[in-house]
Formats: structure tokens, sequence, C-alpha cells
């Protein structure tokens, strides 16, 4: 081996350098072997294909590949280097790659064993060869490490469009719940309304009933003796309100008093009688003995009392029916002209077994009809009450403004006296929010509102949210005239 | 005599009508109060004892406005004097969550579904005045009429009273 011409010496020299020179002394060991030429596209080996030397690519490029799963795919076109076969010198002779001519080329074989033989004869050409060896495999070595790097972009490519799979997933299952609930909506509303009609005959003939009975008690106690005391207890206890039990107790403790006798005093104030005056005309002006006379007022009192109940509950169920049929009649009107006023009230009516605890104040101003659809507005008018409703626990105050604006417009405000909704969640509370657990799918707040929402933006409207503790504001507003035509519903943007 | 006092509860005018109606046949024997929400209850509650009338029998509803059923019957198991009183819901509108409440806090006695139908009530009241009376009253004989007298008869051959 020569001084200069040192391994490490020659790591500052240009590859072209290098391979030149190991050509150059290979042609001078092995006597300027023949160089074969191959067309483009020529196959110069396939994969483990058995080999018995190397080539050394003079011209030309080729491309080393494998056949994965049908496809091809190259590892080195650049990074490829003057000697090919050179996996196969460390791997019992078999190709580790398909090496395709890119270019027309110019190779020249050198069988292994006489290149083992010249190895070792000859210190030059081992040190020239390791040398291109040795930056082959450093050429290819950072080849594989850019590959690597090209399969973190490709995965972290494709972490985000699976990301943006998942996003669009969950619209379209929102889109889908949104869809049930307006669906599951409609359903009630027609059965509602069916339900309604067909409880408004039997209410009627039950108030009807009961007039017809008032009637002839009043003609059977004329024909009675005295009858015109017993007419006038019926008629005063059908039309009379009821004292309060609070009333009751101290009038019959006032009257036990003065009467000297408390079974006495309870019969009389049962009957609605609080003066001994009262008792003491009546006995004196009455023919019969005086329990037959109280026998007989109870009884026209019970009577009184009994068709006045009827009636009055008869009233109560009529005036929900009525509700529930214009708070159903919804569906079947495609946006008529409506009175805002009386679908807060229908809605209102039948919230009344959670407003026990609740002073509900009215502000109305002066609106004038809306061209709205009924149904889907009661619906807001539902969503927002019951949320203001959840909120107070059913107890405190929810207060309900209307007003008319400028250009147009009109303005609903539904305002609770709940704690508040916490800021960090105003601005995304009309977004869609629900969680699925244990495989059901929960709604939160955000169903209602984002149906509200909905469907406020399809009658042109707007929906606006103020809070702070002890004062929540809802403030919905529509458009007096719908100009433009119904828009299709939109989803909001879900909060992730 | 001090008369037991069967007290109901109940803030619906029609529907407190209706169940004094119904519970007339324990009149005068019974001492029969109503009132239309818990704070005229307990106002109730306060007369009966300067009265001296012991309470047997609390017929509540669960809905009204102020305190709730359910927690009115817990307040009264709380309260030494009231532990023997019978306790009734008679309610359309409890909740399962309410329901249990009763059951386990007040130690409910008994579960009325609105509607009811009178002789219901009427065989609940006097099944539960008669386990009062049991529980509570030296002499049963008063009570045999009025009461579940095949039972108020065993306990007096029993020995235990009468």
């Amino acid at each position: 081996m020569t001084g200069e011409r040192t391994f490490l010496a020659r790591f500052n020299e240009p590859d072209d350098a290098v391979e030149s020179r190991m050509i150059e002394e290979l042609d001078a060991v092995f006597g300027h072997p023949p160089r074969q030429k191959l067309p483009a596209g020529s196959i110069l080996f396939h994969q483990n294909d058995p080999l018995d030397g190397i080539l050394i690519l003079m011209e030309g490029t080729v491309t080393l590949y494998q056949v994965i799963e049908g496809k091809e795919v190259v590892f080195h076109s650049q990074t490829v280097g003057k000697i090919l076969g050179l996996l196969a010198l460390t791997r019992h002779s078999r190709s580790f790659f398909n090496c395709r001519a890119v270019t027309p080329v110019t190779v020249m074989k050198i069988g292994f064993d006489e290149l083992d033989r010249a190895l070792q004869e000859h210190s030059n050409l081992l040190v020239s060869f390791i040398t291109v060896l040795v930056r082959s495999m450093a050429r290819r070595n950072k080849r594989l490490v850019e590959l690597q790097t090209e399969i973190l972009g490709l995965n972290r490519s494709l972490g985000q469009e699976r990301d943006a799979l998942s996003r669009t997933l969950k619209e379209l299952q929102q889109a889908q719940a949104l869809l049930v609930e307006s669906e599951k909506m409609a359903t009630l509303g027609q059965l509602a309304a069916g339900v309604a009609h067909e409880l408004n005959n039997p209410v009627a003939a039950i108030g009807r009933a009961a007039d017809f009975v008032r009637e002839d008690l009043l003609a059977l106690a004329g024909e009675l003796p005295d009858g015109e005391v017993f007419r006038e207890m019926l008629e005063r206890t059908f039309r009379a309100t009821p004292f309060s039990t609070r009333e009751q107790r101290e009038f019959r403790r006032l009257l036990a008093g003065e009467l000297g006798d408390e079974a006495l005093a309870e019969r009389l104030v049962a009957i609605g009688i609080h003066q001994p005056a009262t008792y003491h005309l009546l006995t004196e002006n009455l023919s019969g003995t005086g329990e037959e006379t109280l026998r007989r007022l109870e009884r026209y009192h019970q009577l009184g009392g009994a068709l006045r109940n009827i009636l009055r509950c008869g009233e109560r169920i009529a005036e929900l029916v009525k509700s529930l049929r214009s708070y159903a009649r919804a569906d079947s009107t495609e946006g008529g002209e409506i009175n805002v006023h009386e679908g807060l009230e229908d809605t209102l009516r039948l919230f009344s077994n959670r407003l026990r605890d609740v002073t509900v104040e009215r502000h109305f101003g002066d609106l004038p009809p809306i061209q709205a659809h009924a149904g889907e507005l009661n619906q807001v008018w539902t969503n927002l009450i019951a949320n203001a409703l959840d909120a107070m626990k059913n107890q405190g105050r929810l207060a309900i403004t209307t007003t008319r604006l400028p250009e147009d417009r009109i303005a609903v405000r539904i305002i609770d006296s709940g704690p508040g909704i916490p800021p960090e969640h105003l601005d995304k509370i009309f977004n869609l929010r629900f969680t699925t657990r244990q495989g059901r799918v929960e709604f939160g707040l955000g169903l209602g509102l984002s149906i509200s929402h909905n469907i406020i933006a399809r009658h042109g409207g707007a929906i606006e949210v103020q809070s702070q503790p002890g004062r929540t504001e809802f403030c919905v507003k529509l458009p007096i005239s719908r100009e433009a035509a119904i828009i299709p519903a939109t989803i909001p943007e879900s909060a992730s | 005599m001090n008369r037991i006092v069967i007290l109901c509860v109940e803030d619906e005018a029609e529907v407190r009508e209706a169940i004094l109606r119904d519970l007339a046949p324990f009149k005068p024997q019974m001492r029969v109060e109503a009132a239309e929400d818990v704070d005229d209850a307990r106002a109730v509650l306060r007369e009966c004892a300067q009265d001296d009338d012991p309470v047997g029998l609390v017929l509540c509803d669960h809905l009204m406005p102020g305190v709730r059923g359910v927690d009115f019957l817990i307040e009264l198991m709380k309260d030494p004097a009231y532990e023997a009183t019978r306790k009734v819901l008679l309610t359309g509108q409890a909740g399962l969550e309410d329901t249990i409440r009763a059951v386990n806090e007040a130690r409910l006695h008994h579960y009325i579904a609105k509607p009811w139908r009178a002789e219901e009530l009427l065989q609940v009241v006097r099944n539960q005045l008669t386990e009062y009376v049991l529980s509570t009253q030296e002499d049963l004989m008063p009570f045999i009429a009025q009461l579940d007298g095949p039972r108020l008869l065993e306990a007096i051959a029993a020995g235990k009273r009468g």
C-alpha cells in the first residue's frame, strides 16, 4: 500500500474522481474488460436473481426497485452509485433489488471470484473499491433516512385526513340527530292535534250536561216548600269563589265563639254561612226543623259546588285542548300570518304544571301579525321557556317582553332569574353538543337551542343571548314579513 | 274527648273539595281539616296541637306551590310529635325519584294515584287510621264502627287493649 494513497486521505476527494480511479484500476487489473451496452428499459437483473458478479455502471442511469403488493416501489435512482449488485456481495449472491436501465447504459461486469482475488493482490484497487463502496452505502443510507422522513410526512397528512373525516362524520351524525328530533316533534304535533280534536266533543258534552243538571235541579228545588232558599243556596255556591282554607278556619273559629257550638259552626261555614244572623234569619223563615233544613242546605250547597267544579274543570280542559290544538296546528299551516302573543300564551299554558312557583311577567307590546310558521315558532318558545325553567329549577321569575323594532322587525325576549350561563359557554351555546354515553345519544341544552337557532334563521331572524347570575335573556328578533323564500336548514358548526 | 285529625293538603280547590266530600263519612268522629299549601298545613298542625287533637293521617298532594308534598312528609317524619302519624301521598305528579324519597325518608305508608276512586280512598284511610289507633289509643272500642272493626276486636280479644 503506497503511503500517500491512504484510505482516509481519499475521503476529501470528490465522488467522480474516486470512481474514475477505481475504474482505471479495474481496467488496469483486469485488462480493460469488455463494456456491454443496453437500451433504456432493459432489466439488468431481477430481485432474488443469483448474481455471480457486480456490474460497474459506466454510463447512463438505472433505478433500483422492489415490487411490493403488485406495485413498483423505487428505492434508489439518484443514489444508485457506480456499483450494481452491491448488496449481493453480502447476501449469498442474490440480488436485493430489481435493476432497470432508465437511459441507455454501458456496464462492465466483474465476477465475484476474480474481484476477490484482485482485491487481495492489489491494495490500491482495494482502497478505491472500498472507498466507492462506503460512499455508495452512505448515499443509500441517507436515502433511507429521507424515505423515513417522507413516511412520517405521509403519516401526518393521513392523520389530518382522518381527523377531517371524523369531523365530517360527527357533523353528519349531528345533522341526523336534528332531523330525527324535528321528525319526532312533527309526529308528536300531529298526535297532539288529533288527541286535542277528539277531546273537544266529550269536553263540550260534559259542560252541557252540567248546565242541564243545574237547570233541572233549580226547577226541582222550585217545587219544594221554601224552594227559593235552596235555589239561592245552589246558585250562590255555583257562582261563588270558594274561600281559602285559611279563611274558612278563621270564620269557623269566630262563628263557634259566637254560637257556642263548634260542630254547628263547622257545618255552617262549610256551606258558606259566616254570620250567626244569616243562620238565624234562615232558620226563622224556614218551615222545617233546624237539622232537616241544615241537611237540605248542605245538599244544595254540595250540588252547587259540584256543578261549579265540573264546569270549571271542563273549562280548564277546554282551554288546554285549545292551546294544544293551536300549538300543534303548526305543522298544517305553512307560514301564514300569526299572532306572536297567542303562540306565547299557548306555550305558557302547556307549561302550567311547571309554573306553579314561577312568577310570570308579561310585557307585551303592540305587535302586528307576522308572517311565520306558527308551529315552528311555538317550538322555539317551548325550547327557550323549557331552558329557562330548567335553569331556575322551576322557581323564580320568568319575564316575557315583546317589542316592535324599527325596520319592520319584532323582538321577543325571554328572561329568567336563574343562575346564568358561564361566559365561556355563551359563544357556543347555539352549537350542537351531544355526547354518546353507553351507546345512547344524550342531548343537552344544545339540541333545543340549535333547533331554535335553525328555525329562527329560516325565518330570516336572529337569536342572541346575554347572561349574568340572576338574569339570562334570550332575544329573538324576527321580520314582520317574510319576503325571502324559506332558507334550507343549516347546521351550526360543532363545538369541538 | 279529643278527636283524631285527618289532614288533607291539596292546592287545587276543586280537587280539595272532592277529597273532603269523600272523607265526609269520617266526620264528625274525626276532625277533617284541609290546607291549600304546606304553610297552611303547618298552621293547621299548630291549631290541632293547641286543641290537643292528635294527627292520625296526613293525605298529601305532591306538586304544590312552595314546599312540595314529599318534603312536607319528610319534615313531619323528623318531628317526634308526628312519628305515629300515617303518611299518604295522593298525587298524579310525583316522579319516581320523589316517590323513592317519600318511601325512604318519610316512611310513606301509602301512595294513591290520581284520579282516585272513592272506595279506594276510603279503604286506604280506614286501614291507615286503624293502624294509627292500634299503635296509639288505649281504648279501641270507640273506633270499631268506623274503622276496621274485625281487626280492632281481635286486638281487644287478644287482651292488648280495650
